[in-house]
């Protein structure tokens, strides 16, 4: 028999959301798992979640709880591009050292042999983009090759995995966009629906001005 | 060609191993094909979040059938949200150090969430194609 491993998605009880809903909608959202559900990563912060997702809702303007439910969505989903776009550039920078080190002469079958200059390196640089590379472009000039020519061979190398990550990449990015077009569907309708509720009071008065004429 | 005697021989041995027989195997053997669930119908006793959202729908003005489909649909969608968390928390540490480990994790991870996609797919456009008639502008 299978055993389900025990999750370690971080769930807690939302606490920071500022939106100007009725006490009745916030009484029903309370209700539903799924949205007080922070679905986080090990690393991950809950109090950056929590920002980003008060930063989404200030932006698409949400201003009841269906609207919050559509932005909750894309803001998972956001973070899910955030996730595949980290696993990318991990992808292409292990494809990189790889490369570099098996130029080196002490390339291994699968990665680089610990220890290796290329992979310190790059961790180093991984770690820290912004820092120095002086370390990577010495390494570089002694294989006699460039930091373009490098990512070129890296991304030969990883092609197969880069393209898994960009279909979910581009999955989640349509996702994103389908949910913005609900929020957007919904608000026609209300803008149309009090236009039309206007137009009627309008005629109704108009009406009533004319009976009052004709009396 | 089968004789007579092998096709009554076939049929008596069939009955030495016709299923589960005790009540552990049969619970066992009712659960063998689901893996994620996310095919499943919902059940109100269990997800009673359906009935909250379709207040909400109902509240929007939309009529009780049409505001409990798009209910129906939300939590279609969060299941494929949880699911997805979950292959990703399977996986302990997504972003691991070692190189020499990560590209294959890199590799299963994205296995896992591609497994998934047909079920996000399915639960988007189910929504979608739900906003646009229950909101549609006639």
């Amino acid at each position: 028999m299978s055993t389900k491993k025990t999750t370690s998605i971080t769930k807690q009880s939302k606490t920071m959301l500022a939106l100007e809903i009725n006490d009745n909608q916030t009484k029903l959202l309370a209700q539903i798992p799924w949205f007080n559900e922070r679905f986080l990563l090990p690393g991950e912060e809950v109090s950056n979640y929590d920002l980003q997702l008060q930063l989404l809702i200030d932006s698409v303007e949400a201003k009841d709880a269906l609207d919050l439910i559509l932005v909750k969505d894309i803001h998972d989903e956001l973070r899910e591009v955030q996730r595949m776009r980290a696993i990318r550039q991990s992808v292409l920078l292990r494809g990189m050292a790889d490369k570099l080190g098996s130029l080196l002469g002490v390339g291994q079958s699968y990665g680089l042999d610990k220890g290796s200059r290329a992979k310190l390196a790059f961790l180093a640089w991984e770690n820290d983009p912004e820092g120095d590379s002086q370390h990577i472009s010495k390494l570089l000039d002694e294989v006699k090759t460039t930091m373009n020519g490098l990512m070129t061979e890296a991304y030969t190398l990883t092609a197969d995995t880069l393209d898994r990550v960009e279909q979910q990449l581009a999955q989640h990015e349509k996702n994103v966009r389908e949910t913005l077009k609900m929020i957007d569907t919904r608000r026609n309708h209300a803008l149309v629906r009090q236009r039309l509720e206007f137009d009627l009071e309008q005629d109704r008065q108009q009406l009533l001005i004319d009976k009052n004429d004709n009396s | 060609m089968t004789t007579a005697k092998q096709l009554h021989a076939n049929r008596k041995n069939a009955q030495h191993s016709s299923g589960p027989k005790t009540s552990e195997g049969k619970v066992q053997s009712s659960i063998n094909a689901r893996s994620h669930g996310l095919n499943q119908a919902f059940d109100l006793l269990v997800s009673p979040e359906i009935t909250v959202l379709q207040t909400l729908f109902e509240n929007d003005g939309l009529s009780e059938e049409v505001a409990f489909e798009l209910a129906q649909a939300h939590c279609g969608k969060a299941r494929v949200r949880r699911a997805r968390a979950q292959a990703w928390s399977d996986l302990e540490t997504p972003f691991e150090d070692d190189p020499d480990r990560s590209g294959q994790r890199a590799l299963a991870i994205l296995d896992r969430q591609r497994c998934l996609n047909r079920y996000d797919v399915k639960a988007v456009s189910t929504l979608s194609k739900l906003y646009k008639q229950a909101y549609s502008i006639q």
